[in-house]
């Protein structure tokens, strides 16, 4: 707790209607880890999807009953996840979309011989990350909750259904948290470029 | 600059072929699920589905692919647009920005 604290800006100034720190005062670099996370997710999501399609060929063509039911227990929960994969790529993405305004933004400020300022994170931007991982872990449980109940078919059936009659919806839920993140992360881009007019109408009515 | 503007152009194309399997796409699943609900093959009518489902999400997947093109083409307009700005806006106020850097 006292590092957090420690690691809190000090030097918070208002530019307009919103607070702004030095660069230099920035905490953690998240543009920097969502340009090292964005192809991972996005490559994991199309290879996820592109299984669950093969596997829904597989199950249209099989004969086999006990096989069609466990992929049909399992593959919803695949594909699920590949999407939710997808749209992480898509909050990494806009995530490095707020990184390269923050680095624009500083050297317009740094050519115009002003100290650099950025917007001090707001509530979206801490909001944002944690939505798009809690969806995420949503989507990974309820892809294994799949393969449990494909065990649980013939065993335990009244149980298989039970767990398929609650993880849809689960997946819908995981899938609403990442959109959540992807919103939250559009508002932090709106409140940047704000910031961004406010800071150069403040540098020109400064040098009237 | 060329450079980044030619990528921007770039990823923007690719974004737009997506769009257009998007479309040729979910088109071809609504004719599969008009198929279903007029054919009296039971066969058809019961090995469709489990395939059609995961291909529109493979749909899906592909719409979400060119949103994430779309945002790489943004992200090389927002490098040209800084990179634009601070050329030419010390330009516009050089006295001002001299003394600045001077202080």
């Amino acid at each position: 707790m006292s590092s957090l604290l420690h690691r809190l800006p000090t030097h918070v100034v208002r530019i307009g209607s919103q607070s702004a720190v030095p660069r230099e005062e920035e905490g953690f670099d998240l543009p920097a880890l969502a340009k090292k996370m964005w192809l991972p997710a996005f490559a994991m999501g199309l290879m996820a999807v592109a299984a669950g399609v093969v596997a829904g060929v597989i199950q249209a063509t099989s004969g086999n009953a006990a096989r069609v039911a466990q992929i049909a227990a399992w593959n919803p929960g695949l594909l699920f996840l590949g999407i939710g994969f997808l749209l992480s790529a898509v909050t990494f993405t806009l995530a490095r979309i707020l990184g390269e305004l923050r680095d624009g933004g500083t050297s317009v400020q740094q050519s115009l011989g002003e100290h650099a300022l950025m917007l001090k994170r707001p509530w979206s931007g801490y909001a944002f990350p944690p939505a798009m991982m809690m969806g995420l872990m949503t989507l990974i449980a309820t892809f294994g909750l799949g393969f449990l109940q494909a065990a649980w078919l013939d065993n335990r059936p009244a149980d298989a259904a039970d767990i398929a009659a609650w993880s849809g919806p689960l997946r819908f839920a995981g899938v609403a948290l990442i959109f959540t993140s992807v919103v939250f992360a559009l508002v932090t881009i709106v409140k940047s470029l704000h910031f961004q007019a406010d800071r150069l109408t403040q540098i020109a009515d400064e040098r009237q | 600059m060329k450079a980044l503007d030619s990528e921007a152009r770039r990823f923007q194309i690719v974004a737009y072929v997506l769009v257009a399997l998007v479309t040729f796409g979910w088109m071809a699943g609504l004719g599969f699920g008009v198929g279903i609900a007029s054919s009296t093959s039971k066969e058809f009518i019961q090995d469709t589905p489990a395939w059609l489902t995961p291909a529109l999400q493979g749909v899906i997947a592909l719409a979400i692919s060119s949103v994430v093109l779309t945002l790489f083409a943004i992200i090389r307009r927002i490098r040209i647009r800084a990179g634009v700005l601070a050329e030419t806006l010390p330009r516009l106020y050089p006295a001002a920005t001299a003394t600045r850097k001077e202080s």
